[in-house]
């Protein structure tokens, strides 16, 4: 595993957003990140990071953000899916969310059963990737 | 016998406290609870010359009730030159005459609610200082759960049942809702205010607003060529945060989640200090970097008069579904417990003034 620095992330992210106001949105995750017991993170929801990043940027910006904080430059975020049926909360794993969508069919995970319409019904949150967990 | 009729019909929508609060304001007798009201306030109508005031101010108060209480809103906003269009284009038209006007702005019969269908009509146009507005009534199905109590069923049946906890009854029955649409003569909005009198379920409330917003387009469209005027309806969820993190109000109900995964769902009796400062709450939420809300009550406590106040509510009804989109929004919120049109224009205006 390679281990990078702090600084490096902050750098790569200036490089890659340069004055766009994605930089700052990346930064103030990456801070929440690194300022947290990651043990505290488990369950980051998109309503979470809006918190987090303030009122002053827009949803496009937000989200351009966290895809890029998710993707292969920096991977600080770990994309997981759940199933929220009923007020009750299922985790669903990514080779169960690669097959549903590659089938278009989801399995219930408690009781086997399909699920009709499973995209309204499967929401997306973060945790902090292991990059983020072995920083130097 | 006005007096009867005005409190019967009340009687279908608020509850006994907000009668008081309405009974005050009027300067009328209140006794304990509403059949002694009715019978006093019947007794005082046959004797005394000097209350018919009174009683006119009572009816008022209903009339205004109807548009007020308990309500869900969404909000529209249009461009003023199209909202004084429809203004002028609904002052002159002339809402035809249906089976609700029998005994309009008061409720119909049960038996001859019975006899009308499920449709939404137009009863009446109010025109005031501040808004025009549009009344609607329907009959809709209402179903009722209640505990059966079964002392008072018969030996046999106690036995067959005697492996049960609790029986729990459904009654199916029509009550008459009073929808409405308010067009501001002030603000660059329309409101479409739903009737949720008694806990509407959530999809009878959103048949309700479809049928109201289907059916105010449909108006716009035939009789002020005005094409969909009610499209977009504004977010809401900003003021969840704003007004919790303000001084504003008490805040009654929270529902939140923690970045651990955690759900949470508080609520505070009814008299009990703001949730913002009880102690567990304020002591968990030192705990974590923030909380992320999702569904918040707030209720505000205004003096009428001695020993007697108004609490008027907002509650913004998010789900935790909301937190996981990836944009966070709310299109209705609820005004409940108002005992006037103050009451509601003082919690709509709390509304305008923390979205901004």
């Amino acid at each position: 595993m390679i281990v990078i620095s702090k600084q490096q992330i902050v750098e790569q992210i200036h490089q890659d957003w340069l004055q766009q106001p994605q930089s700052q949105i990346c930064i103030a995750i990456f801070d929440y990140l690194i300022c947290s017991n990651f043990q505290n993170l488990s369950h980051i929801t998109y309503g979470s990071l809006r918190k987090v990043v303030g009122k002053s940027y827009d949803n496009r910006d937000l989200l351009t953000a966290v895809q890029y904080l998710c993707g292969d430059r920096t991977h600080l975020l770990e994309a997981k899916f759940e199933l929220i049926d009923n007020d009750n909360y299922f985790e669903i794993s990514d080779d169960e969310m690669t097959e549903a969508r590659e089938t278009g069919q989801l399995l219930h995970p408690e009781t086997g059963k399909l699920i009709r319409n499973f995209e309204d019904k499967v929401f997306i949150y973060f945790q902090p990737s292991s990059v983020v967990k072995n920083l130097a | 016998m006005l007096t009867a009729q005005i409190l019967e019909a009340f009687s279908q929508r608020i509850s006994w406290s907000t009668m008081r609060v309405i009974l005050k304001i009027c300067d009328l007798p209140v006794r304990r609870g509403w059949e002694q009201t009715i019978q006093k306030l019947t007794d005082e109508e046959s004797v005394r010359d000097d209350i018919s005031d009174k009683i006119e101010q009572l009816k008022k108060c209903y009339d205004n009730h109807l548009l007020v209480n308990d309500k869900a809103l969404k909000i529209y906003q249009l461009e003023r030159k199209n909202i004084d269009k429809l203004i002028a284009a609904f002052k002159k038209y002339k809402p035809e005459n249906t089976a609700f006007h029998q005994t309009y702005p008061f409720p119909l019969s049960d038996d001859n609610l019975k006899e009308v269908d499920f449709s939404q009509k137009l009863v009446e146009i109010r025109d005031t200082k501040d808004s025009l507005v549009a009344i609607f009534c329907t009959k809709r199905l209402f179903i009722e759960r209640s505990q059966i109590d079964t002392e008072e069923l018969n030996e046999d049946t106690r036995k067959d049942l005697a492996g049960y906890d609790k029986i729990i009854g459904v009654k199916e029955h029509y009550r008459q809702f009073f929808d409405v649409v308010v067009l501001s003569k002030q603000r660059n909005n329309i409101e479409v205010r739903v009737d949720i009198t008694g806990s509407l379920s959530s999809e009878d409330k959103s048949k309700a607003f479809f049928q109201t917003i289907q059916q105010f387009n449909n108006l716009s469209e035939n009789i002020a060529i005005v094409k969909t005027p009610l499209q977009e309806s504004i977010n809401f969820f900003p003021l969840i945060d704003n007004l919790y993190e303000s001084d504003e109000g008490k805040v009654v109900e929270l529902a939140f989640i923690t970045d651990e995964g955690s759900t949470k769902s508080e609520k505070m009796r009814k008299g009990s200090v703001d949730l913002r400062t009880e102690t567990y709450h304020y002591a968990g939420k030192q705990a974590v970097e923030h909380i992320t809300s999702y569904r918040l009550a707030i209720s505000w406590n205004i003096k009428i008069c001695q020993r007697i106040n108004s609490q008027p509510e907002l509650l913004l009804p998010g789900r935790a579904q909301i937190l996981s989109n990836q944009t966070q929004y709310l299109d209705e919120v609820y005004i409940l417990n108002c005992s006037s049109l103050d009451d509601y224009e003082f919690v709509v205006e709390k509304i305008f003034d923390y979205l901004e």
